[in-house]
């Protein structure tokens, strides 16, 4: 698992590297709590929220497949 | 990096979350991902990786190579606000306030909550009240987010058993709303340009589906299945050319000679979605073909293909005028059936008043199962609007 998620991390650096990144968001800023809202999960099941991550540190992925 | 110590996820942006299921599993990433087809969250550009700290506290959100020892390294102090706690997906019974309130008496937000509420539930039979939510929310003055969620339940409700005549049309109409709200948002242009034409594309969108499940399965692992395939301007690229305009062709019913499908027993559909700026002058046009079920109209497979013809104005070059979608491998057959053109029009005279492609299928068709066979003649009208205003074009289309 935890080579899988240093690959990835390293993949998804790679993708921001490569400069693809684009325009600025405006709401999430260094310093604040991420939102705390409920979004469906990919595998099915209930609702999340990113707060459910909580008490461990998180590196999230914002992407899309394209 | 110490086991225990961090975890991973994902948030995608996605209309078909499940071909990034298909994507995590071809790159064997196993992490949880939330799925965010509605840009709740309003971001603007992907990718980004934020680093959040044990507390939920944001520490990077812009994250390097570089910052991830120092991140995973440095111990940070409780923050003095408490976190907000999250709000329920009912939003803590709002939702049953406004389902219990009168229609009349609904602001733009309520509207707009609702229409979340009931597209995150997931069920397709909450499509028909979450399109309408979302209409009301964007006639009610509501902002420009209220347009492009209208435009993701649209097209949602266009791939389901709840399909309505022109959803995939006002789809497109209502994300180009919305984009002309704030032109700047790229994940909202995306949507578009998703299924937009090549001079428009900034790369391809799907074009790795192919690949990862070739790769999938030579693993000996089963690819996990798409609810529906990429289209052909979702596997496109970018490119300005075009084929010859063919003028020296004629078209297979010049003199209009075969028998109108006045039923109609086949069912049109047209829809076109334009470049978003005013760069690129193109658009990209889908034709829906579908046996129309209450005069029990089937495609008669003994007889011909089906043929699509287009007539051009000047100007207004196409990939091609003669389309053919062949016939099923069975007698008779019900299925849709689709093809898609790009028109490039740059450099024509830009003025108010549409130009317009005209065209007609000739299909072989039978009425009902033991009917009668025939060889019918629709004609349409493909309709591009150019607009002077920047950021938008706006068009549209209509079967005759």
């Amino acid at each position: 698992m935890i080579r899988t998620a240093l690959t990835s991390v390293v993949f998804f650096l790679s993708i921001i590297l490569s400069g693809s990144s684009k325009a600025e968001d405006m709401d999430l800023r260094v310093g604040q709590y991420f939102p705390a809202i409920f979004l469906p999960s990919l595998g099915g099941g209930k609702m999340r929220s990113v707060s459910s991550f909580r008490g461990k540190k998180l590196i999230l992925h914002v992407f899309a497949s394209w | 990096m110490e086991e225990g110590k961090v975890q991973v996820a994902g948030l995608i942006q996605e209309q078909h979350p499940d071909r990034c299921r298909l994507f995590m599993q071809w790159h064997q990433m196993d992490w949880p991902v939330l799925v965010d087809s509605l840009n709740l969250l309003g971001f603007s550009s992907v990718p980004m990786t934020f680093l959040i700290d044990e507390h939920g506290i944001i520490r990077n959100r812009r994250a390097r190579p570089g910052d991830l020892a120092e991140f995973l390294s440095t111990s940070y102090p409780a923050p003095q606000e408490p976190a907000p706690p999250p709000v329920a997906p009912d939003l803590d019974g709002k939702i049953e306030t406004i389902e219990s309130s009168k229609a009349e008496t609904r602001s733009a937000a309520d509207w707009t909550a609702y229409g979340d509420w009931l597209f995150l539930r997931g069920a397709e039979a909450d499509l028909m009240r979450c399109v309408e939510a979302y209409r009301r929310a964007a006639d009610g003055g509501g902002p420009p987010e209220a347009r492009f969620r209208l435009g993701v339940a649209l097209r949602r409700r266009s791939e389901s058993s709840h399909r309505q005549p022109g959803d995939f049309q006002a789809s497109i109409d209502a994300w180009l709303a919305a984009l002309d709200g704030d032109p700047d948002q790229y994940i909202w242009r995306r949507r578009i340009q998703q299924y937009g034409p090549r001079p428009d594309k900034p790369y391809p969108f799907y074009t790795w589906v192919k690949k990862a499940r070739e790769e999938i399965t030579r693993r000996g692992d089963e690819p996990s299945p798409l609810c529906v395939e990429p289209s052909g301007a979702e596997l496109a690229g970018p490119g300005k050319t075009l084929g010859p305009d063919g003028a020296e062709k004629s078209g297979p019913d010049p003199e209009g000679r075969i028998r109108r499908d006045s039923s109609p027993l086949i069912n049109l559909e047209i829809t076109v979605a334009p470049s978003t700026d005013n760069e690129h002058v193109a658009a990209r046009a889908y034709l829906s073909l579908r046996p129309n079920e209450e005069k029990k109209g089937h495609w008669n497979n003994e007889a011909g293909d089906t043929v699509i013809w287009l007539d051009p104005p000047e100007g207004v070059r196409l990939d091609d005028r003669s389309f053919t979608i062949p016939k099923a491998a069975e007698e008779t057959s019900t299925e849709t059936r689709r093809v898609e053109f790009e028109a490039h029009y740059d450099g024509v005279a830009m003025d108010d008043e549409p130009l317009m492609i005209s065209g007609y299928v000739l299909y072989y068709v039978c009425e009902d199962v033991d009917g009668e066979c025939l060889y019918l003649r629709r004609d349409f009208l493909v309709k591009l609007r150019p607009s002077r205003s920047a950021g938008r074009r706006s068009a549209g289309a209509s079967p005759r």
